[in-house]
């Protein structure tokens, strides 16, 4: 197997991390508590969709280096930080509420309102927001590597 | 290489700048929505306030703020002062004698409730509390019980609390014992009151008690929490040790009793202070009790300055005028309502939830379990139910009814088993400790009932006149009370339209010489004097035969007045001789006209649904009925097997409770909104358009609405009323409470922060005194206006049905009338003020537990004379402005998708023309918004901001209701022209209101500046990063060497 540059590396770090934000996500929609059902408008599109386009790039070199492929691939890594950082704002906004709702609320009704499956399901949450954030720096620090091995490097 | 670098850097950097494009774009519409809270943190103003006070519709009647607080102070105080009920008054244990030293024993003589600042206590820097009222009146109090309770046993500390988010810790107040503030949702409670037998291990010194001097007088004070949220369970009680006893949380515990007996061993007289909104039972405390002292008085909830208030009466300062706002019980367990009460499910409910078949929600699952009371579930919450089986007859109404039947009318059967508490058989004065309207006066003096005229119209009043007369030789205040007796008929009797023996009406207060006498007149709208009759007529009634009026210090004394009078003696029974006044109006024939109209609309049945009877199809409910208290008294019909697939009703049911009150249209289009210019400002609307809600001016206006907007701005409706696109209006902000605004008002030239929600609904409900209620509505305007702040939740009228509701320390009363009367005093003086004052919460919040989804059943006669009769006086007769709706189901039916109750009544019949909000909408299965909207609802309370749209979600549809759209609605115009005439209402009462005082204008801070500047630097760059990236990509690649 032929050794991937940092680039790529970088790259396959950012898709890697998205998809493990949208698992915690899912499994935050799909268990109990105060986000049972709370499914974001678009947000699995955003996310695999940057996956996806994180992942394509790295094939992409893969198969060749004409200008055609060099132009696509960069197109993807451009595009995808951009989608994450909007799945991540939508992410946000939809649970901005209900994270001020559980940790917030006033003495009277904290009792009610911090359940454990309802704080659960609030860490979980943030979980997801924290890794799909660090997907997203990871994704823009990755455009800023090539995905080509340095050839001098390889001379010597 | 140096190519290739290249091409990375503006890779890189283009795919940075449009990160950073998407996060600036994005947050700006995120932050937006939480301008408020991001100013909060930021110390940053979005928006400014131009106002001209001499232009002002609404002025403030106090030059400067140090005048508007003495204003509020001074109602404060004399809330204290007028709500202090003194229950008994044995040895002459009151007025206290400042020659004696008081001995303070509980945890609530230090720290009495609440202790702490919030919601219900304002928390201002010179706040009194009991010990220091005491203090400043210069009574004495025995300092070595003094020290060890507030040192030893109390410990008062700042504690920090750790926020479990930030982890930041926030200073709070704390003891080492203290009671439970927040009785929790039907959970256990513990009453923590240190027992005496610990209070040497606790740190007392061994010869506390020979610190007490000859001619003490001992204090107890006693208190329970309340709470949103909060719901007390009948025998939940734990004790000091946390032992489960058994007993009723609301009882006096054994710990409790025991200091009572200590106080009695070491002091020579002993004073009770009850310091709870909830009714506590005090049998064993009072006469002939096992644990009885000299002395019991109420206090209430206190406030900020109510002590002072409370401690000169105590001290005699003032006369004692307080009266009972409830009746007070040897067991809870008397209360009727208390047989139906918390709820439990449908033997069937789980046929309500779905698993994808709900056209609304296709695929999902959909429960119908219970949810905690602030939501959070995937339920349509439609599965527990209560049945308020016993009708009209809450509180006093029970209890004197079957008193009076007792003696009067043997073949009712009120001396029957059923029911009784005490014995065998049942017994008022076993039942009874105290009624409703009682209350000590130390000044000798009569009320005598001078003339009753009885307006009969539809928009008439009853006009009485009541003689003081003091029999003391010291001038004092005194307290009126106006009760009457309708006739109880065959008519009646055939179609179970119920009367109460006797009916509090209202009651005024006057100064009156030593030896003197005074008149008070007092006047009450004649159709309360109508009963409703939901079988026959389906409408208002007055039955012929003698209404009998009388004058009476509290509901007993008035029963036993008109027994009298019906030539009834002790030797038949009666408790007491008596010879109060009665004045009889006669009415020939009966009355099925006078109130059958109201505003031009037909008074009829709105709410047949809500009889369980109505949807199980046969007589599954046997309502409470006078006529034969033993055949009819309720049975607990959470365990009687009540199945909705046995219903011939079945689906409609379902449909109910699924809240699929209303379904959209799709054949009838709507028509789209025209500009034709017209805005909300001063300019526009003058005193014609303020005065009349039919004027062009407003359809013309609320047709500017887009169909997005109209629908939107109804079902996004709150914590603040946003900007209309072609309306302009102003941004109103709603703030809290039942006490006053919770806002501040910081003097900018002292620093000075002044807190104005220093008022208190339990003491005001006892002070019995609606020109009261009119000063502090008054007041509480002023206060709007000084924070130009204009639209509040500043009352509860909610009744209290039972005495384990968590919040009844919010609400008036047992009884609707008094309730009725002081929501008019309060609404009538805020409005005055051009405030909106929305009493909470319209339409049987009768508990907190499972508020958010249980149905309670009832008949329409209770419908009407019960908890929303409360509200009546102050959105009708007072012509209030704004009104937020309960959270729990009228039958099946959500309270807020009720169009029978909000529109067909409330708007047509009461003639109310303010703003409808829901409460707190936490549950989109629950509440359904196409239902809201149909049912009057101007404004859901989401709490989002600028959000007044319902194209914000995912492909444009909205972002609670996905299934709601432009496109859903366009083809519903009943549905969409009620939402603009929601708006309508809305925007006219805005335009009443000192809203139009100022004009609010929208400012950009420096981080909406930031984020401006970032979006479009970050979008120039990132298409310059992405243009350069092209460029050097596509160039050809030179030659190496």
């Amino acid at each position: 197997m032929k050794k991937l540059s940092v680039g790529m590396w970088i790259t396959c770090i950012a898709a890697v991390l998205a998809i493990i934000a949208f698992i915690i996500y899912s499994v935050n929609i799909g268990a109990e508590g105060y986000y049972n059902g709370a499914a974001v408008s678009n947000f699995t599109l955003m996310v695999l969709g940057a996956a996806a386009c994180l992942l394509c790039a790295v094939v992409l070199k893969t198969m060749g280096r004409s200008k055609l492929i060099e132009i696509v691939s960069g197109i993807l890594r451009i595009a995808a930080p951009a989608l994450l950082a909007w799945a991540l704002m939508n992410l946000i906004a939809a649970r901005v509420d209900g994270l001020g709702y559980i940790y917030f609320s006033n003495a009277d009704v904290a009792k009610e309102v911090q359940t454990p499956a309802n704080m659960s399901s609030a860490t979980c949450a943030i979980a997801s927001m924290v890794v799909l954030g660090v997907s997203t720096l990871v994704s823009v620090i990755a455009a800023f590597f090539s995905m080509h091995k340095s050839m001098h490097k390889k001379r010597a | 290489m140096k190519s290739k670098k290249t091409v990375s850097l503006f890779r890189g950097l283009a795919a940075l700048m449009a990160c950073l494009f998407v996060l600036s774009s994005v947050g700006q519409g995120l932050t937006d929505n939480y301008r408020n809270q991001i100013d909060g943190m930021l110390g940053t103003q979005s928006y400014v306030t131009i106002d001209d006070e001499d232009a002002a519709r609404f002025k403030k009647d106090y030059a400067t703020i140090d005048a508007m607080m003495a204003a509020a102070k001074d109602i404060a105080i004399r809330e204290g002062e007028e709500g202090t009920v003194v229950m008994k008054n044995d040895n002459s244990v009151l007025p206290l004698s400042k020659e004696n030293e008081v001995v303070l024993f509980g945890l609530a003589a230090y720290a009495p409730y609440p202790y702490a600042s919030g919601d219900l206590k304002a928390g201002n820097e010179d706040a009194v509390d009991l010990v220091d009222a005491l203090t400043n009146a210069g009574v004495k109090i025995n300092e070595t019980v003094k020290a060890f309770y507030q040192e030893k046993i109390l410990n008062k500390q700042t504690v920090m609390v750790e926020n479990r988010w930030t982890g930041q810790l926030t200073p709070s107040v704390g003891y080492d014992n203290i009671y439970v503030a927040s009785p929790g949702d039907m959970a256990q409670y513990q009453v923590v009151e240190v027992p005496p037998t610990l209070y040497e291990e606790k740190g007392a010194p061994a010869d506390w008690k020979d610190s007490i001097k000859p001619g003490s007088v001992g204090i107890v004070v006693f208190a329970r929490g309340a709470g949103e949220g909060n719901t007390y369970a009948p025998g939940s009680a734990l004790n000091y040790a946390g032992e489960a006893t058994g007993k009723d949380p609301l009882a006096l515990s054994e710990d409790e009793l025991a200091v009572v007996d200590v106080a009695k061993e070491t002091c020579e007289k002993v004073l009770v202070l009850i310091n709870s909104g909830n009714t506590m039972v005090l049998k064993d405390i009072a006469k002939g009790g096992e644990h009885e002292v000299d002395g019991i008085a109420y206090i209430g909830v206190i406030n900020d300055y109510q002590c002072t208030g409370i401690v000169r009466v105590l001290t005699g300062e003032v006369n004692a005028t307080g009266a009972l706002p409830d009746t007070y019980v040897a067991d809870n367990a008397a209360n009727p309502a208390v047989v139906n009460f918390g709820g439990e499910y449908y033997a069937d409910y789980e046929i309500v939830g779905t698993t994808g078949e709900d056209a609304r929600y296709p695929g999902e699952t959909i429960s119908n379990t219970k949810a905690s009371s602030f939501g959070g579930a995937t339920t349509y919450n439609g599965g527990h139910y209560i049945v308020e089986a016993e009708g009209i007859y809450v509180g006093y109404k029970y209890f004197e009814t079957r008193y009076f039947d007792s003696i009067m009318n043997p073949s009712f059967n009120a001396a029957s088993a059923k029911g009784a508490t005490q014995g065998e058989t049942w017994d008022y004065g076993k039942e009874v400790l105290y009624s409703f309207g009682h209350g000590l006066s130390y000044l000798d003096y009569t009320q005598t009932l001078k003339s009753v005229n009885v307006d009969l119209s539809e928009n008439g009043s009853i006009t009485a006149e009541v003689e003081l007369k003091n029999l003391s030789d010291k001038d004092g205040r005194f307290l009126a009370q106006l009760y009457v007796q309708q006739p109880y008929t065959e008519y009646d009797k055939t179609n179970l339209v119920e009367k109460s023996a006797v009916m509090f009406l209202t009651a005024g207060k006057a100064e009156v010489k030593a030896g003197g006498t005074a008149t008070v007149k007092l006047t009450v709208p004649t159709k309360y004097l109508a009963s409703y009759d939901y079988k026959q007529a389906k409408t208002y009634i007055l039955d012929d035969g003698d209404y009998l009026f009388t004058a009476a210090a509290g509901s007993h004394a008035a029963v036993n007045n008109f027994l009298a009078k019906q030539g009834k003696t002790a030797a038949d029974g009666m408790d007491t001789e008596t010879t109060g006044e009665v004045v009889t109006w006669n009415l020939a024939q009966l009355d099925k006209t006078t109130f059958a109209t109201a505003n031009g609309t037909k008074v009829t049945n709105v709410a047949d649904s809500a009889d369980l009877n109505y949807w199980t199809g046969t007589d599954t409910v046997t309502y409470l009925s006078r006529q034969d208290w033993d055949a009819t008294y309720p049975v607990n019909y959470n365990q009687v097997e009540i199945k909705i697939a046995d219903s011939p009703k079945k689906d409609a049911w379902i449909a109910e409770l699924r809240g699929q009150t209303y379904t959209i249209r799709n054949d009838n289009p709507a028509a789209e909104a025209v500009d034709k210019g017209l805005r909300f400002n001063a300019a526009s609307i003058q005193e014609e358009q303020m005065n009349d809600i039919n004027d062009s001016y407003w359809s013309d206006l609320v047709h500017e609405i887009t169909i997005d907007e109209a629908v939107g701005a109804v079902i996004h409706g709150g914590s603040t009323s946003d900007t209309l696109s072609n309306v302009e209006n102003p941004i109103v902000y709603q703030n809290e409470g039942v006490s006053g605004f919770t806002s501040a008002y910081t003097d900018e030239t002292s620093g000075k922060t002044y807190k104005f929600n220093i008022h208190s609904q339990t003491l005001m409900g006892s002070a019995f005194n609606p020109d009261l209620a009119y000063e502090w509505g008054l007041v509480e305007g002023n206060s709007g206006l000084w924070l130009q702040r204009y639209d509040l939740w500043g009352t509860g009228l909610t009744q209290r049905r039972t005495p384990y509701n968590g919040r009844n320390y919010e609400y008036i009363s047992e009884d609707p009338m008094l309730t009725n009367r002081i929501g008019y005093g309060i609404l009538q003086g805020c409005a005055e003020k051009g405030i909106m004052n929305g009493p909470k919460h319209m339409g049987f919040n009768d508990q907190e537990h499972n508020r958010g989804g249980v149905s309670a059943y009832m008949t329409e006669q209770k419908f009407r004379e019960n908890d929303l009769r409360g509200f009546q006086g102050g959105l009708s007769d007072a012509k209030g402005m704004a009104v937020m709706i309960a959270f729990n189901r009228i039958g099946a039916t959500n309270a807020a998708h009720h169009a029978g109750m909000l529109t067909t009544m409330l708007r047509d019949e009461w003639g109310y023309k303010g703003l409808i909000s829901t409460d707190m909408m936490n549950n989109k299965y629950y509440f359904n918004a196409e239902s809201m909207v149909m049912s009057g609802i101007t404004q859901v309370a989401d709490f989002a901001q600028q959000d007044n749209h319902i194209n914000q979600g995912e492909n444009g549809v909205d972002k609670t209701w996905g299934y709601i759209s432009v496109d859903a609605v366009k083809n519903d115009a009943d549905l969409v022209e009620k939402a603009r005439d929601n708006l309508k209402y809305q925007l006219y009462t805005f335009a009443n209101s000192a809203v139009l005082n100022v004009r609010t204008e929208r400012v950009n801070t420096w981080w909406d500046n930031a984020l401006s500047i970032l979006k479009t630097v970050s979008l120039v760059l990132a298409c310059l990063s992405c243009a350069a990236w092209l460029a050097i990509t596509l160039l050809p690649k030179k030659k190496e060497g």
